[in-house]
């Protein structure tokens, strides 16, 4: 396990003494699920959900909020640009 | 002295005088509040606006007497809520730095419930981090204390939610349960916990940590206040795809009928106790007899994959959980730790604003993006999904036999603070007993029986199949419980 590339991909950065703490209890809790390896799971489909429900769809109905209903979410933003959150450049 | 009265018995004593009853219980525990040493609460609703509500009760008592109660059964119920559940205007920190200044813009369908029932919001519930902890040691604000022992753990991750009940600073409070976040700290503090059927309450406004396992729930000291909560919170909601769109989310009274006078119940064979304390041992023996003599049938079983639900569970919520903080980024939740705001720093951007999560949370998302990378996804997420399916049917198959299990919540009473920090293997099987109701997406309900040789709590939870809450009340209390107040306080 790479906890470099990890750290990477879930952008989570860590310093180095957590990096090293958070490595070992990493490695501790992968041996430790292992135990499952060991249970036969040929053509046992896996449960996703614990009621094996499909999707529920509403229907296509706009549901519409009220324009201060709108404001009170961008309030929460650091930074908002017109009637939207802003977010940094890509590229 | 602090308030000790169920809701019913306040509701009485409020009808024969509306204009002091209410405003003395709500001082009562404003000041309990003040004096609280256990970091119950992480913060208060404003106390004129608890005033003007209770005013506004307190004339439509006088004007409809008792039928207030049929309109509003939660009229003067002073409630608190974990701090990862919406309420409209006040803080949602989910006990990290990350949302320090978020206030939430709407309610999560549970409060208008509760609300619309009448019940007095006081606050919001101190909780580990994100719901992520089974001690009550990882809010990044408050530290927790176990209401009679401080030097103890209070259990987590609701943890302000069992210490307002327990030590009487509200009548009842709201937690969620991901993996025993409810049943684990009810039983430490001595309170009643119910996890209810995956789907039957709305998760609409509660903050996702494990989508398919996450379900609120009620705290309370008594079960009449328990059945009077999930009466008001339990029911569909068209604004959360996976709650049950039927009426048979809403709560039925009506069970109590048909439940089995003579229930079966399923005790667990020795091989499932091991490492039990020997206290906890002893008193699931008493707990049996007890059970027996009331009249329920009793059996024993063998939950032979209670030892792969753990591992299961942890590798079902940390990539699931990896997934749904993902949304914590550094734009929509007021939190941003970064200066620059250019495309060449992107990921610096991400990056300052995610170090905000405490370690808990930082080790369990990795751990989730680790078990769904490439490479690994069939080997951990998908082989857990597959070998969930199995613990559920093998659970089907027991509740076809009998009709509920009676089992310890936790294999030891409230454990040492920093005992088991150091150790997450450890901390993780503090929930041995309490993550296959989540797993299964099966009710599971959590009461107080006993106290161990140092005077902590000892609870106890009995399991159902699906859509069983009913039941389990009412077996509880007609099996289980004893008529003593064995609560905290």
């Amino acid at each position: 396990m790479d906890i470099f590339k990890l750290s990477k991909l879930a952008r989570i950065k860590l310093d180095e003494s957590e990096s090293s703490t958070v490595k070992r209890d990493i490695e501790t809790i992968l041996q430790y699920v292992k135990v499952i390896q060991e249970v036969d799971t040929v053509s046992v489909d896996p449960l996703l959900h614990p009621h094996d429900l499909a999707a529920l769809l509403r229907p296509d109905v706009a549901f519409i909020r009220s324009e201060s209903d709108s404001l009170k979410i961008l309030d929460s933003a650091p930074e908002t640009l017109g009637r939207g959150f802003k977010v940094p450049p890509i590229v | 002295m602090k308030n000790s009265q169920t809701v019913l018995a306040f509701q009485e004593s409020w009808l024969a005088e509306p204009r002091v009853a209410l405003d003395k219980k709500i001082a009562e525990y404003l000041g309990s509040i003040v004096v609280d040493q256990t970091g119950a609460f992480l913060s208060q609703v404003a106390e004129t606006k608890l005033r003007s509500q209770a005013e506004t009760l307190a004339n439509e008592l006088k004007t409809q007497g008792e039928k207030l109660f049929k309109e509003k059964p939660l009229a003067g119920v002073c409630i608190g809520i974990k701090d990862n559940i919406a309420v409209e205007g006040e803080q949602l920190t989910c006990g990290s730095r990350i949302l320090e200044k978020y206030r939430a813009p709407y309610s999560a369908t549970v409060i208008e419930r509760c609300e619309k029932a009448g019940a007095l919001i006081f606050g919001k519930l101190n909780l580990d981090e994100f719901a992520m902890g089974s001690s009550g040691e990882n809010s990044a604000y408050l530290k927790t204390s176990h209401p009679t022992h401080p030097d103890r753990v209070c259990g987590g991750s609701s943890s302000g939610s069992a210490l307002a009940v327990a030590g009487r600073l509200v009548d009842t409070s709201l937690g969620s349960d991901t993996g025993g976040s409810i049943r684990l700290p009810a039983s430490f503090c001595g309170t009643f916990g119910l996890k209810p059927t995956y789907g039957r309450v709305s998760r609409y406004g509660l903050v996702a940590y494990g989508s398919s396992l996450d379900q609120i729930g009620p705290l309370s000291n008594s079960l009449s206040d328990l059945e009077l909560m999930a009466r008001v919170i339990y029911g569909s909601d068209p604004r959360d795809s996976t709650s049950v769109q039927t009426e048979l989310a809403g709560w039925n009274s009506e069970v109590s009928k048909s439940a089995n006078p003579r229930p079966q119940f399923g005790f667990l064979a020795d091989n499932c106790l091991e490492g039990l304390q020997p206290e906890i041992r002893l008193q699931y023996e008493v707990l049996k007899e007890q059970a027996r003599s009331k009249g329920a049938q009793v059996s024993e079983i063998d939950l032979g994959f209670l030892k792969q639900s753990v591992p299961v569970y942890y590798i079902i919520a940390m990539c699931e959980a990896s997934s749904n903080l993902s949304r914590f980024d550094g734009v929509r939740y007021q939190s941003r730790a970064a200066a620059s705001f250019e495309a060449s720093k992107l990921d610096e951007f991400y990056e300052s604003t995610r170090a905000l999560f405490g370690s808990e949370v930082k080790k369990r998302i990795l751990l989730g993006a680790f078990a769904l990378s490439s490479g690994y996804y069939d080997d951990y997420y998908l082989k857990a999904a597959k070998v969930r399916r199995l613990i559920a049917q093998e659970l089907n198959q027991v509740f076809q036999k009998i009709e509920a299990i009676v089992l310890p919540t936790s294999s030891t009473t409230a454990f040492k603070k920093g005992e088991r920090q150091t150790d997450p293997v450890k901390m993780f099987l503090s929930d041995l007993y309490t993550v296959v109701a989540n797993l299964a997406g099966v009710p599971a309900l959590a009461f107080p029986h006993s106290k161990d040789n140092e005077g902590l709590p000892i609870g106890f939870q009995i399991m159902g199949p699906g859509f069983s809450d009913e039941k389990l009340v009412i077996w509880a209390e007609q099996y289980l419980t004893q008529a003593i107040d064995v609560g905290a306080k």
